[in-house]
């Protein structure tokens, strides 16, 4: 890792290509990006531009079929699946569209079920951001008792639990109204000086203030 | 000041609040054991009925004629002089029958003198409890509160009669005396059954110093005895014979339990994968958010060894209880053996946890193996 790397998520020549059942989607071609290391991102395009694609690739959920992405200089392709993992758990956070909690855990366990599988985080520094992000009331709460909204605001708590490095956001409003949409994108944006966010959305309102929005048509950047 | 809480991802977290998950397969590791142990008590309780009912075979062994009423005199004098025989006493036996788990079998009326029937009770551990020792000549049997309850005897009973197809004796023979010990036994007098009996067989009684010389006594008796003339009855031959007699038992129990086992394994595994697809959302959230398809198979080991160690220790004690409850009201009135911790038992009920978390670990191994949480949490979106 260099100075100038760190922090840095950059995609050089980025495509993924995979079947889906008989036909073989091409989901990105050629995408080279460089984002970091902090700030608000936004990726927007129409349904099946290859944004969600980009996002995944990114974080390391998916492996590029060809190029390579980087985080803090270190390329995903020579990492391994364990070593992936470790990269997501202790530096990156996410958010994905539903606002999925584990059912049988409080948000408070929710939360801490993301600072490491060998390690349990203080609860005070998980009470904390709780605090932080307006949401102390739904600490004991299980998920069954909260809302939409509030379910996703419990997310972004995760998400931000290990005080990540990036933090992916895939659709995170979109299956919220657009009162709880605007109260989510203003808890995510606030973390734009810790580290970087990058969010997905089909919402151009939702990226206000965004230093950079990413174009995506028909798996390639467009503008 | 930092509070540390559980890991909330612990093993334990998850069964304590997931119950309507955790307790079908639990239970069903109960029940499988508890059938398991139950079955195996009441099948081995024969060994126990016959080790504990010819149990004197460990302290007495005989030697008897064969197709002729005594023994030759250079076999008396055989076994007479055999220096591991501290004491040598004639015998001889009438029969009755005892009921046992599977049917009636036979019992030995030891026919002995006075002198004999003290030392062999002694040898033997046991007292009278009620009334006294049949007298010598008389038609007169003491037989042990075992023996008595489980043939509905009291003192005073007619033991053994000329019309009986089970206890026959040419005169009534009653019952005078109880006797209590680690043994079941019945004594009557040798006189009287000699006088009395048209064909009483006499054979030897040989006592050694010790359980351990005994045992060495009758490997000397096997070597030394003419089979062709003389039988002996040792505690090795009594086990030799009922191995051979419930061999056949056995392998069926075997078989039998080896596919309850497959079947009651087979059964919690798809419970268990049926548990694990419902549970996909959490382990893709989980696998996103960083963990490893190595932890998460960690994770689901974990639990399946707490439920399958929960389970099992249930069915033991939902076994004793039950085999516990069937001696007090069933078997012990009858005089019928059961143990109700008998190690043999819960041992063939071991493979079934094992049996059970290997499918169960194999289910969700072959899950996790084909496990893509991206598309999970895309399908959801």
């Amino acid at each position: 890792m260099t100075g100038a790397c760190a922090g840095v998520l950059s995609a050089e020549e980025v495509s993924l290509v995979y079947a889906d059942g008989d036909r073989v989607v091409h989901a990105l071609s050629a995408i080279t990006l460089r984002l970091g290391p902090t700030g608000f991102h936004g990726v927007i395009g129409p349904s099946g531009s290859g944004k969600s694609s980009l996002l995944y690739v990114l974080a390391g959920l998916r492996r590029a079929s060809i190029g390579d992405v980087a985080f803090d200089g270190s390329g995903y392709r020579h990492m391994s699946d364990a070593q992936l993992a470790a990269l997501r758990r202790e530096r990156f956070g996410f958010v994905f569209q539903q606002p999925y909690l584990i059912g049988y855990l409080t948000a408070r366990e929710n939360v801490m079920a993301a600072c490491g599988s060998g390690d349990v985080a203080p609860a005070t520094h998980v009470d904390g951001l709780f605090e932080a992000l307006g949401i102390a009331h739904l600490r004991d709460a299980y998920p069954h008792q909260m809302s939409g909204g509030e379910r996703q605001r419990v997310c972004v708590a995760r998400a931000m639990a290990n005080s990540p490095s990036v933090i992916f956001a895939d659709e995170p409003t979109a299956s919220l109204d657009h009162t709880n949409g605007h109260a989510v994108m203003d808890l995510l944006s606030s973390y734009r000086d810790r580290g970087m966010v990058i969010v997905v959305t089909h919402d151009l309102e939702m990226l206000a203030g965004a230093e950079r929005i990413v174009r995506m048509r028909d798996g390639v950047i467009d503008g | 000041m930092s509070k540390r809480l559980a890991h909330p991802l612990s093993a334990w977290l998850y069964l304590r609040r997931n119950p309507a998950r955790a307790l079908p397969v639990a239970l069903v590791i109960l029940v499988s054991v508890a059938l398991v142990a139950s079955v195996v008590s009441i099948i081995r309780s024969i060994d126990l009925t016959v080790y504990t009912m010819y149990g004197y075979h460990r302290r007495l062994a005989f030697v008897a004629p064969r197709n002729a009423l005594e023994l030759r005199p250079e076999i008396a004098r055989a076994v007479r002089r055999d220096p591991l025989a501290k004491r040598v006493h004639t015998v001889r036996a009438a029969l009755i029958t005892v009921r046992t788990v599977f049917g009636k079998m036979p019992f030995a009326v030891l026919g002995l003198s006075p002198v004999a029937m003290k030392e062999v009770l002694s040898r033997c551990g046991l007292e009278v409890s009620a009334g006294r020792l049949p007298a010598d000549g008389a038609a007169e049997v003491a037989v042990s509160e075992e023996i008595a309850r489980n043939l509905g005897l009291a003192i005073g009973s007619v033991v053994l009669r000329p019309g009986s197809e089970d206890a026959y004796a040419p005169r009534p023979m009653r019952l005078v005396g109880l006797l209590r010990g680690p043994v079941w036994m019945a004594v009557a007098s040798e006189r009287f059954i000699g006088e009395t009996f048209e064909l009483s067989v006499e054979s030897l009684l040989a006592m050694a110093d010790s359980e351990d010389a005994q045992r060495r006594l009758e490997q000397s008796l096997a070597v030394r005895l003419n089979k062709a003339h003389a039988r002996a009855w040792t505690f090795a031959t009594l086990v030799r014979e009922t191995r051979d007699a419930l061999s056949s038992l056995y392998l069926i129990m075997n078989v039998v339990i080896g596919i309850v086992v497959f079947a009651i394994a087979l059964l919690a595994g798809l419970l268990s994968s049926i548990y694990f697809r419902q549970r996909l959302p959490e382990m893709a959230t989980l696998a996103a958010i960083g963990y490893t398809c190595a932890y998460l198979l960690r994770r689901a080991l974990h639990e399946t060894v707490i439920l399958c160690v929960v389970g099992w220790a249930g069915g033991f004690v939902v076994t004793v209880a039950l085999l516990a409850a069937l001696r007090a009201l069933v078997m012990e009135p009858r005089g019928l053996l059961l143990n109700p911790l008998d190690a043999g038992a819960y041992l063939y009920a071991s493979p079934l946890p094992v049996a059970i978390g290997a499918f169960a670990y194999w289910s969700v191994w072959t899950g996790l193996r084909r496990f893509d949480p991206v598309s999970i949490i895309e399908r959801r979106a």
